[in-house]
């Protein structure tokens, strides 16, 4: 039996898409743990919800990154696939769709986190109603147009970027600065993977853009460490 | 006191950290029950000193607050 798997990636890419998760995830993983430590240091769950956003991020990586490496090195054989095509993610084997499927319950749970914090969401219903909303949307319309997902992280982080800039108004230092352009660049990407489907080209780009926001936040973290 | 190479004078805490004589020596006292200062007498006047231990705390304490401001927390 021939397994055909979606590849959105041109076949060049292949692997250094896994990759660049897999240094996302990294970058997220290292700011969870900080994050955390901080909890536990000084016992404010504001430092609790920001490592669990960074955690849900690292992991939605670590499961977009696995379901790649599946897909790309499994024994079926592996067609990249145009454009018109690909918007049938379904068509994919169960491994990848549940790889994606995670991903995106990860992504959104990490994006809600984000904007419950940042807006000091303190009602439990609100969240929860908003994440199912999301994840709904997003969810259901991967039958329909695979860059509903990308459309929908797009919107929620502008929110969380402009919370960001706000930050930046008011503090005006270089860590805010960073901050913020992290999240920018992050939010630019997911246009970007929007776009894929039409033009597997802007995936590329997607990707780069992608890890050029975490090394933006790497380089945040690490210059914490340097003084 | 680290701006001051990690040693003050009591007299010179005591103005830049505009407290109370009393407030003043209260924190201290707890500053030293922690080992994040100690006091020190050198050419007979009384200096208190920054411990290494001290200067970490300070360091995690400013790495601490940056990373807050980063995030907007």
């Amino acid at each position: 039996m021939i397994n055909v798997n979606i590849a959105l990636s041109p076949s060049w890419f292949l692997g250094y898409d896994s990759l660049i998760e897999l240094f996302g995830m990294f970058t997220a993983l290292l700011i969870c743990f900080y994050s955390y430590r901080l909890f536990r240091m000084v016992k404010e769950k504001k430092y609790l919800y920001l490592s669990l956003s960074f955690f849900f991020i690292g992991a939605a990586l670590a499961a977009r990154a696995g379901s790649y490496l599946l897909m790309y090195f499994s024994w079926g054989h592996i067609r990249t696939i145009g454009s018109p095509i690909a918007k049938n993610i379904i068509q994919s084997s169960t491994l990848n769709f549940l790889g994606f499927s995670a991903h995106i319950i990860l992504m959104l749970a990490a994006f809600m986190t984000l904007i419950a914090l940042n807006m000091k969401v303190k009602d439990k219903k609100l969240i929860s109603l908003l994440f199912i909303l999301a994840f709904t949307s997003s969810f259901l319309g991967i039958y329909v147009a695979y860059a509903l997902f990308f459309i929908v992280s797009f919107i929620l982080l502008l929110y969380i970027t402009h919370y960001f800039y706000q930050n930046y108004a008011e503090k005006k230092t270089a860590q805010s600065r960073n901050v913020l352009l992290a999240f920018a660049i992050l939010t630019g990407a997911q246009l970007l993977f929007a776009l894929s489907s039409v033009w597997n080209t802007f995936y590329v780009a997607a990707e780069i853009v992608q890890l050029i926001s975490f090394i933006t936040l790497l380089i945040h973290f690490i210059r914490l460490f340097r003084k | 006191m680290q701006d001051k190479g990690g040693k003050i004078k009591p007299t010179h805490l005591l103005y830049k950290s505009n407290l109370s004589y009393q407030r003043m020596n209260e924190y201290l006292k707890d500053l030293m029950e922690k080992e994040f200062v100690m006091e020190k007498e050198e050419k007979g006047k009384k200096f208190y000193f920054l411990t290494d231990k001290g200067s970490m705390f300070l360091q995690e304490y400013n790495r601490l607050v940056e990373f807050t401001e980063s995030f907007g927390l």
